[in-house]
């Protein structure tokens, strides 16, 4: 067996190297974890639809959820939801006096929670993203009551709540036909756009009626129609969003309530149409619309082979009508909205998880602390044994004192890349299992390199210690160099350009200048050179006085002269120096 | 001509350890290499194993030079240094196959061999237990089932002897009268005389770095056998006539006389002396005549360097 990897082998044999190893695997998925609890702080990305109902006449309530990440594709997660009810009166009277200043926030805070009366309330979780709730809940339920649900959604991107206190939550919709009362609750991603469905014989009125496009503060998503005093006749309600989903594809999300539990088929406005007739005969749709797909009542996603943007990533047009049909021999029921058409940044999740993995909390914590682990390898493969005086046995027998040297140099190395591989796969695997966002090759390539050399010029640098010291003072001087290295550089970096040019105008550029100058000068500045252009290949934005400072020539010359110099200096010592302890 | 040590100088900064030494170990020979602590000997064991780069000389394993072909001739060369020191935290089997990897040597075809080995040189139930946990003469074994991996036909301990019990003294003196048995060439360093008197045939006294003699070992133990100093009350030839039936006299002082293998006890000759009517003031038996020897070497070599 060759020796290098017969050392390998006994190299990572040794309890410490495979602690070691467990600890890089561990650590891969630790900053997977760490990156989804950073994600968790950021503003909210996820969207859900909702589409909810209580019927007065049986008391069901029903709640349909889908969760979705960042590029609207289904999420797993949890919700906790509280229904709650209010006298429409009292409530409308205690609104109008906070209105007008009769009572403070925090009376009306009081007088509200006194109001509030939660009927039903759970914890789901969530499977292919969705979330069905099917209750009956008869003896609460009453015509004269108003209802609220307030839905906490919790998926890896945080949580969304929603303050039952303040009555922050969504608004049931009153519905009535043939006598009877549904409370209706739809909601798709904003910008979404909402329309009751209505009867006829055989025309179309295109002029979207009790439509709302809705405000962006979610809380008002559905504030269609008067608060509780108004029941609208209809048999039903629709809220519809729409995406372009890059040049190809297209997504049109909707949330339906109806009556009767038909299909409807849904048609788009022909993009090739210029004016759409305010009233047009059920028989001329095809001619003014394209069929899309067929939804029925609850939750509907039709993925649209259609392209809604033109180049620059503008919609073709800002707003497309969106009709829902369903046919029957004595009546036709339909919905129309205009619903805006948004564009949707595709590979936002992406992005978002790729600028996290290279994060103060991602791959930057690996390379600020594993050089730790670096050091620690160079004292168990030479500075140790070299102190104990074992060294000198194992070169007694057929081998040079050059191999002795070079195959415990490359054992290392070879650890450090398997630990690497370890821990970047753990790393790369555990986010894609908790966020589904793979890194490409393009990305993985980057971040390996720079993380793999930049801890073999570290690890090199360190064997060059260890043949000047060994035992303790090996310890001492190259945790001082990891210190430095690992540590304290920037700090240092900042404290000379400082102390050169003091505070002024332009220092966070000249900082910034001298940081990136400074990465050719340290073991570690390979990794920081690959996290930058990592993050321009993420982000598509550089930076100019990073840009003025980068050259992948110097790049290479340095990255290639601290992984060799040091080990060429060490061996000159070495193969002088007495292996006896 | 096996072991060839040619001319070899070492310093470590200002000290001399090796100044020209130069002696060779024959086949199916055991050189006994002797010397005071500090003088040499395991300076010149580390170099001729190839562990420590002479500042000038060479050694010869076979005719392979140990600077310039270093790994074939660490492969014909077994050594048992005094205080082996190995990586402990390893098992001893483990760091046997580790170390048989050097030899080329499979890892299945290590574990074989190491069991066999470990077991044959007492280790059998010692060989899953860490190094850390061995006692010197367990070291001291291993470190020969160690070099025992390949059956050199050259062998070198170093003060091996030492911190031994009588078990062991005795287990690694037949193992070097076995080696010469067998043809091997066998360097047995001391700083004890007796210590290698029972297994070498020739001893190459080291002093302060120097070679200060090389000596069969039948030609020691003539030097230094057995010795009657006798103090008389006058010595003539009458008296050193008498003296000669029992062994070699030699005139040591003005009344003082040494009688070299004394054929006879000292009551004997004390009244054949007495009976001729010479006066015997004093009589002292050399029990330790080899160390004299050593030591007669010593002062002779340092009288000769002032």
């Amino acid at each position: 067996m060759n020796p290098i990897f017969y050392d390998f082998k006994r190299g990572v044999l040794r309890i410490s190297v495979i602690v070691t190893l467990v600890i890089f695997t561990l650590a891969g998925v630790g900053v997977a974890y760490a990156i989804l609890a950073f994600i968790a702080t950021m503003p909210n990305p996820q969207q859900q639809v909702l589409h909810s109902y209580i019927d007065t006449s049986t008391g069901e309530f029903k709640l349909e959820v889908l969760l979705l990440n960042p590029d609207l594709k289904p999420i797993d997660g949890e919700i906790s939801y509280k229904l709650g009810c209010y006298n429409a009166t009292t409530l409308r009277q205690l609104q109008e006096d906070l209105q007008l200043g009769k009572i403070t926030p925090e009376v009306y805070e009081e007088e509200f929670e006194k109001l509030l009366r939660i009927i039903d309330e759970d914890v789901v979780r969530s499977s292919s993203g969705r979330v069905v709730v099917v209750k009956n809940l008869r003896e609460y339920i009453s015509r004269d009551l108003i209802y609220k649900l307030y839905i906490n959604v919790t998926t890896v991107y945080g949580t969304i709540v929603q303050a039952i206190r303040t009555g922050a939550g969504t608004l049931y919709f009153p519905l009535e036909v043939n006598n009877k009362t549904v409370y209706v609750l739809v909601s798709t991603p904003i910008p979404f756009a909402i329309s009751s469905i209505r009867v006829t014989k055989d025309t179309i009125t295109t002029a979207p009626q009790e439509t709302l496009i809705a405000t962006p503060i979610p809380s008002a998503v559905v504030s269609v129609g008067v608060v509780g005093e108004v029941e609208m006749k209809s048999p039903g309600i629709v809220s519809t969003s729409l995406y372009a989903l890059g040049f190809e594809k297209s997504l049109l999300i909707t949330s339906l309530y109806s009556f009767e539990d038909v299909y409807f088929d849904v048609y788009i406005e022909k993009l090739n149409v210029t004016e759409i007739p305010k009233t047009l005969s059920i028989n001329d749709i095809e001619k003014y619309f394209e069929h899309v797909g067929v939804v029925h009542s609850g939750i509907g996603v039709l993925e649209l082979n259609m392209t809604l943007l033109e180049r620059g990533l503008r919609p073709i047009q800002p707003s497309l009508y969106v009709l829902l049909v369903s046919r029957s021999e004595n009546s036709t029921m339909y919905a129309i909205t205009r619903t805006n058409i948004s564009p949707l940044q595709g590979g936002v999740t992406k992005m978002i998880v790729s600028t996290q993995i290279v994060g103060s909390v991602g791959v930057s914590l690996f390379i600020t602390f594993f050089p730790v682990i670096v050091l620690y390898l160079v004292y168990i493969y030479i500075a140790k044994p070299r102190a104990q005086g074992a060294l000198e046995f194992v070169l007694a027998r057929p081998i040079t004192r050059f191999e002795l040297y070079t195959t415990r140099y490359f054992a290392g190395v070879l650890v450090v890349l398997v630990a690497t591989v370890l821990f970047y796969t753990a790393l790369v695997l555990s986010v894609y299992f908790f966020t589904g966002v793979l890194l490409d090759l393009y990305q993985s390539i980057l971040l390996y390199a720079g993380l793999s050399l930049a801890l073999i010029a570290f690890y090199s640098l360190c064997y060059m210690l260890s043949a000047f010291t060994s035992g303790t003072r090996y310890i001492v001087v190259s945790v001082i160099t990891y210190m430095v290295f690992s540590i304290l550089w920037n700090l240092l970096v900042y404290l000379v350009v400082i102390s050169l040019r003091g505070f002024g105008v332009g220092l966070a550029q000249e900082l910034m200048r001298a940081q990136y100058t400074s990465y050719y000068f340290t073991p570690l500045g390979i990794y920081y050179f690959m996290q930058y252009y990592y993050t321009v290949y993420v982000t598509g934005e550089s930076v100019l006085t990073v840009e003025s400072i980068i050259n992948p020539l110097f790049i290479c010359i340095s990255t290639i002269t601290w992984i060799t110099i040091p080990v060429v200096l060490g061996w000159l010592v070495f193969k002088k120096t007495s292996l006896s302890g | 001509m096996v072991i060839e040590v040619v001319k070899v100088s070492k310093s470590f900064g200002r000290i001399k350890a090796l100044d020209n030494v130069s002696f060779t170990v024959n086949n199916g020979e055991v050189v006994g290499y002797v010397g005071l602590n500090g003088a040499g000997k395991t300076t010149t064991i580390r170099i001729a194993v190839g562990v420590l780069p002479p500042d000038s000389g060479d050694v010869f394993i076979d005719g392979y030079s140990v600077t310039r072909d270093k790994k074939r001739a660490s492969k014909i060369v077994g050594w048992v240094p005094e205080s082996p020191i190995f990586e402990s935290e390893f098992k001893a089997l483990d760091y046997f196959i580790y170390l048989a990897g050097y030899y080329g040597i499979s890892a299945n075809e290590a574990r074989r061999l190491g069991i066999e080995l470990l077991e044959k040189f007492g280790l059998g139930e010692a060989m899953y237990r860490k190094l850390s946990e061995y006692s010197q003469g367990m070291k001291k074994r291993f470190a020969l089932a160690i070099s025992m991996i390949n059956d050199p036909p050259n062998f070198i301990f170093d003060e091996v002897l030492n911190g031994l019990d009588p078990r062991g003294i005795a287990f690694f003196r037949e193992l070097a009268v076995e080696f010469r048995k067998r043809g091997k060439a066998v360097l047995f360093s001391s700083h004890i005389l007796s210590e290698v008197e029972g297994v070498a045939d020739r001893v190459v006294f080291i002093h302060r770095g120097r070679i200060i003699g090389i000596y069969n070992m039948d030609e020691i133990r003539y030097k230094a056998r057995p010795a009657l100093e006798i103090l008389l009350s006058r010595l003539d030839n009458h008296v050193l006539k008498i003296l000669e039936k029992y062994g070699e006299p030699s005139i040591i002082g003005e009344q003082r006389v040494i009688l070299r293998d004394p054929r006879v006890d000292s009551s004997v000759v004390i009244s054949d002396l007495v009976n001729s009517g010479i006066g015997v003031l004093e009589v002292k038996r050399e029990e330790k005549s080899l160390e004299e020897f050593f030591f007669s070497l010593i002062k002779k070599a340092e009288s000769d360097h002032l």
